[in-house]
């Protein structure tokens, strides 16, 4: 099947400064992908060259099976693309602003933006210069999410949002998502999106560090705490990320949690030792993954995400509802 | 169709407000118009005495003015409110075709900036007496010069720029270097020439390489690649005018006469040859007194250009333009100034050389003739215009001035005589009379001059060559319109051998005191 995003080996540079470099990227149809970074990561960069907002200096990306390069004008009834800091025509009302976007989609759905409109509870009437930025990212979605478009961009959509509009937005994007609709979605903040991706990129300088699926990557890793241990093994396999003796336990990361791998563990400590070994979250994997694969080996400090290594992160899982 | 209609409906919506002031410029200025066919009997007061005496004139002159200024408002508005630089607009991510919105916006200044023009236009023309069906071909041609000289510019201006202080920085960054080459072209060369040819090629020009870059900027908005067009283009213009090749223009539209040939005119030096102050410190005008005369009966001559060789061509000067020596029939006195370097004068002043003169000419042949027996009040002339006799002689000895105005352009080139007197007049002619006369009007047949209004007016002088004493144009004496048209364009060829050129008067001796 072909996937609805694809890129390969797209790189940007503004003059010296390289803000995407090599990034390779296939997106699947139907998927809602989540990337991830901290901000300056170059996922902006990422999305306006998918848009043809931005040219590539090399490499290409295919939206839709489309050149991004050849997008414009009548490709964009079935693309949505909501940025957190994209110019609206403010001078116009929200049902200005509506009856204008209305005729430009031939599969517009009045029922869709219409139960949107009563659930964004948005005022018809006020202009949107003089909106709550809340306000005009709620009219932001319903213009984009009533034609329906196969694909979804969005560009730090819930940033800076209240708590009770992000709900309201992730509400109405799990539902699309439910129906089909592919959604790319960045976020420097990776708790915004978890809930409903079902993929996953990391993005750091420029560079893409994985790009996976989250059942798989939820599959793949555990958390491995061994008791009464004083000291790390002599050979450490290389599916154990990021060992350590804490608590006189040993810990780590199982990178993959196959069943032979379960078993090789057991093996290495036998009874009466008994291993625990537990599912991970989203996020203990993403910083996982992202402190193995990191050229750096850390993440950036302007990132919300927990900085430590799993066992923080799983502190961090018990404080944390 | 239907995306253009759309587009074009959400601007009228956006911008109603600027809409509606440049069409109210554009009538207004059309309706206070005929303030300005009468000629400014304050023309020399301040400007505070002529606000509280005269304020529709200056209000016609304000509205004339501002109507560019509204419709570089309205291009830049509609233009930038999709506007293609940058990377955060809203309407890029939207189906909006290239072509609709290009289209739509187009529309737009097609019925609020032609459309109102046109109408305005003819309104005027109609106030001013001209009959509309016949100017309409010059009025297509009008709206193609508005084209190329103010919509193009301003749409290329805005759709290269963000907003409007941009625009606006981009505008004075443009005049400013415009200035330094007009500067810098008149160091360079200060002579211009008289030619038939008008400028083909600018507007030509401006709207191929314009277009093109507006097209690239809707299509793809690759903003360098336009920018990278049309930036040579001003520089371009500007070195055309002037590394332009005047020479070989006049040497084509004036070409030399075969042998055969007769000279429409013979020129005669006369003594009196003298040497004066230039326009500026660098240059002297030689001044040669001529004896017009052997001009064929209904025939003139004009006398173009001018250019001087001495001692075969050790020393040319460039073809430089002549003004007003226009030679009827009978003798008449000229003086043909030649323009040169202060340094060329000092370096050829001090022998006797052989002077070689050669003129331009333009042979005119009289048509028709027109005679207006009561010219006391409006009188229409074919191919002229509507004239009046001045009113302006409230603060000006001017009642030997008509005036006139004409559709779309000047008028045709005419030459008016009338009578006037030193002692009065009298009802019936006598000794006192005097032949007074005046040239206007060219022989260019362009439909439409490039302005903002469509009626063209004229104060014509009627002067008299040899009365030193007062003269007074006799009111009641009729006034003649004679119509001329062009016969041929040729060069004659005046020796003048052992001139000597003339030592400058002491008055005009510049002294710049040296500082210790």
């Amino acid at each position: 099947m072909e996937p609805a995003i694809a890129t390969t080996a797209l790189t940007k540079s503004f003059g010296r400064e390289t803000a995407l470099r090599d990034v390779s990227l296939r997106i699947a149809a139907g998927s809602v992908f989540a990337l991830v970074g901290a901000n300056g990561a170059g996922k902006t960069t990422l999305l306006k060259i998918l848009m043809n907002i931005l040219a590539p200096t090399t490499g290409h990306a295919t939206i839709l099976g489309l050149p991004s390069s050849e997008l414009r004008g009548h490709a964009f009834t079935n693309i949505g693309y909501v940025s957190e800091n994209q110019e609206m025509p403010e001078w116009m009302t929200v049902t200005r602003f509506l009856n204008f976007v209305r005729p430009l989609y031939p599969q517009w759905d009045r029922a869709l933006e219409a139960s949107l409109l009563q659930r964004f509870d948005l005022p018809f009437n006020r202009r949107l210069k003089r909106l709550s930025r809340g306000m005009r990212m709620k009219a932001a979605f319903v213009s984009t999410l009533s034609y329906r478009p196969s694909l979804l961009i969005l560009d730090e959509p819930l940033s800076g949002l209240d708590p009770l509009v992000r709900d309201q937005l992730v509400q109405v994007l799990r539902l699309l998502a439910r129906e089909g609709m592919t959604i790319l979605v960045s976020s420097h903040d990776l708790a915004e999106i978890e809930d409903f991706a079902t993929h996953l990129g990391f993005l750091e300088k420029g560079t893409l560090l994985f790009a996976e699926g989250v059942p798989d990557l939820k599959a793949r890793f555990r958390e491995v705490s061994i008791p009464h241990q004083s000291a790390l093994p002599a050979s450490i396999p290389s599916t154990w990320w990021q060992p350590e003796i804490r608590d006189g336990s040993l810990r780590f990361v199982l990178a993959n949690a196959a069943p032979e791998e379960i078993a090789a563990i057991h093996q290495h400590f036998p009874a009466p030792l008994i291993p625990r070994i537990e599912p991970m979250t989203l996020r203990e994997i993403f910083i996982a993954l992202a402190q193995s694969k990191s050229p750096t080996s850390t993440l950036p400090s302007s990132s919300p995400l927990p900085t430590g290594g799993p066992g923080e992160a799983a502190a961090h899982k018990a404080g944390t509802p | 169709m239907t995306q253009t209609l759309h587009l074009f409906r959400k601007d009228l919506r956006q911008f109603w407000l600027e809409t509606v002031m440049s069409v109210f410029v554009v009538f207004a200025a059309a309706f206070t118009d005929h303030y300005l066919w009468i000629a400014d009997p304050n023309d020399t007061m301040p400007f505070a005495w002529r606000v509280a005496h005269d304020p529709l004139r200056l209000l016609a002159y304000g509205f004339v003015i501002l109507m560019p200024l509204s419709w570089w408002l309205l291009i830049e508005r509609i233009v930038h409110a999709e506007t293609l630089i940058g990377d955060k607009q809203f309407w890029i991510t939207r189906p909006i075709d290239w072509k609709s919105l290009l289209s739509a916006k187009l529309l737009f200044l097609l019925v609020f900036l032609y459309l109102p023009f046109a109408i305005a236009q003819c309104i005027e023309l109609n106030r001013a007496g001209f009959p509309i069906l016949s100017a309409l071909p010059g009025l297509l041609f009008l709206l193609i010069l508005v084209t190329g000289i103010f919509v193009v510019p301003l749409l290329t201006l805005a759709v290269l720029t963000k907003n409007f202080v941009r625009s606006l920085l981009t505008m004075l960054g443009l005049i400013l270097a415009v200035a330094a080459i007009a500067y810098a072209a008149n160091k360079f060369d200060s002579n211009s020439v008289s030619t038939p040819y008008s400028d083909r090629v600018t507007i030509p020009v401006v709207l191929v390489v314009a277009g093109f870059a507006i097209v690239i900027q809707y299509a793809r908005r690759m903003t360098w690649l336009a920018r990278a067009l049309l930036l040579p283009l001003p520089f371009v213009i500007a070195l055309m005018a002037i590394f332009m090749p005047n020479a070989s223009m006049v040497e084509s539209a004036y070409p030399r006469p075969d042998h055969l040939a007769a000279d429409p005119v013979h020129l005669t030096p006369t003594s009196g040859t003298f040497i004066r102050q230039g326009s500026d410190n660098d240059t002297f005008d030689l001044v040669f007194p001529m004896n017009a005369e052997g001009v064929a009966p209904n025939h003139a001559v004009l006398i173009d250009n001018i250019l001087a060789t001495i001692d075969d061509a050790s020393w040319t000067s460039d073809w430089q333009a002549v003004y007003n020596q226009n030679v009827l029939p009978g003798s008449y006195h000229s003086e043909l100034a030649l323009h040169l370097k202060s340094k060329d004068y000092e370096r050829l002043r001090t022998s006797p050389h052989a002077l070689k003169l050669r003129f331009a000419l333009t042979e005119v042949q009289a048509g028709h003739v027109t005679t207006v027996d009561h010219p006391n009040q409006n009188f229409s002339i074919s191919s002229f215009g509507i004239c009046a006799p001045s009113v302006m002689s409230r603060y000006f000895d001017d009642d030997r001035s008509i005036l006139c105005r004409s559709a779309l352009h000047g008028p045709d080139l005419t030459f008016i005589r009338t009578t006037g007197s030193t002692t009065g007049c009298g009802a019936q002619a006598s000794q006192d009379d005097v032949p007074l006369g005046a040239w206007e009007g060219s022989l260019n047949n362009d439909p439409a001059d490039f302005g903002l209004t469509s009626v063209w007016n004229h104060s014509i002088y009627l002067a008299n060559q040899s009365a030193a004493t007062k003269v007074t144009r006799c009111p009641d004496r009729p006034l003649q319109f004679t119509h001329y048209t062009l016969v041929r364009r040729t060069q004659t060829e005046l020796a003048v051998p052992n001139f000597r050129f003339p030592t400058l008067p002491s008055s005009a001796i510049t002294i710049v005191p040296r500082l210790p």
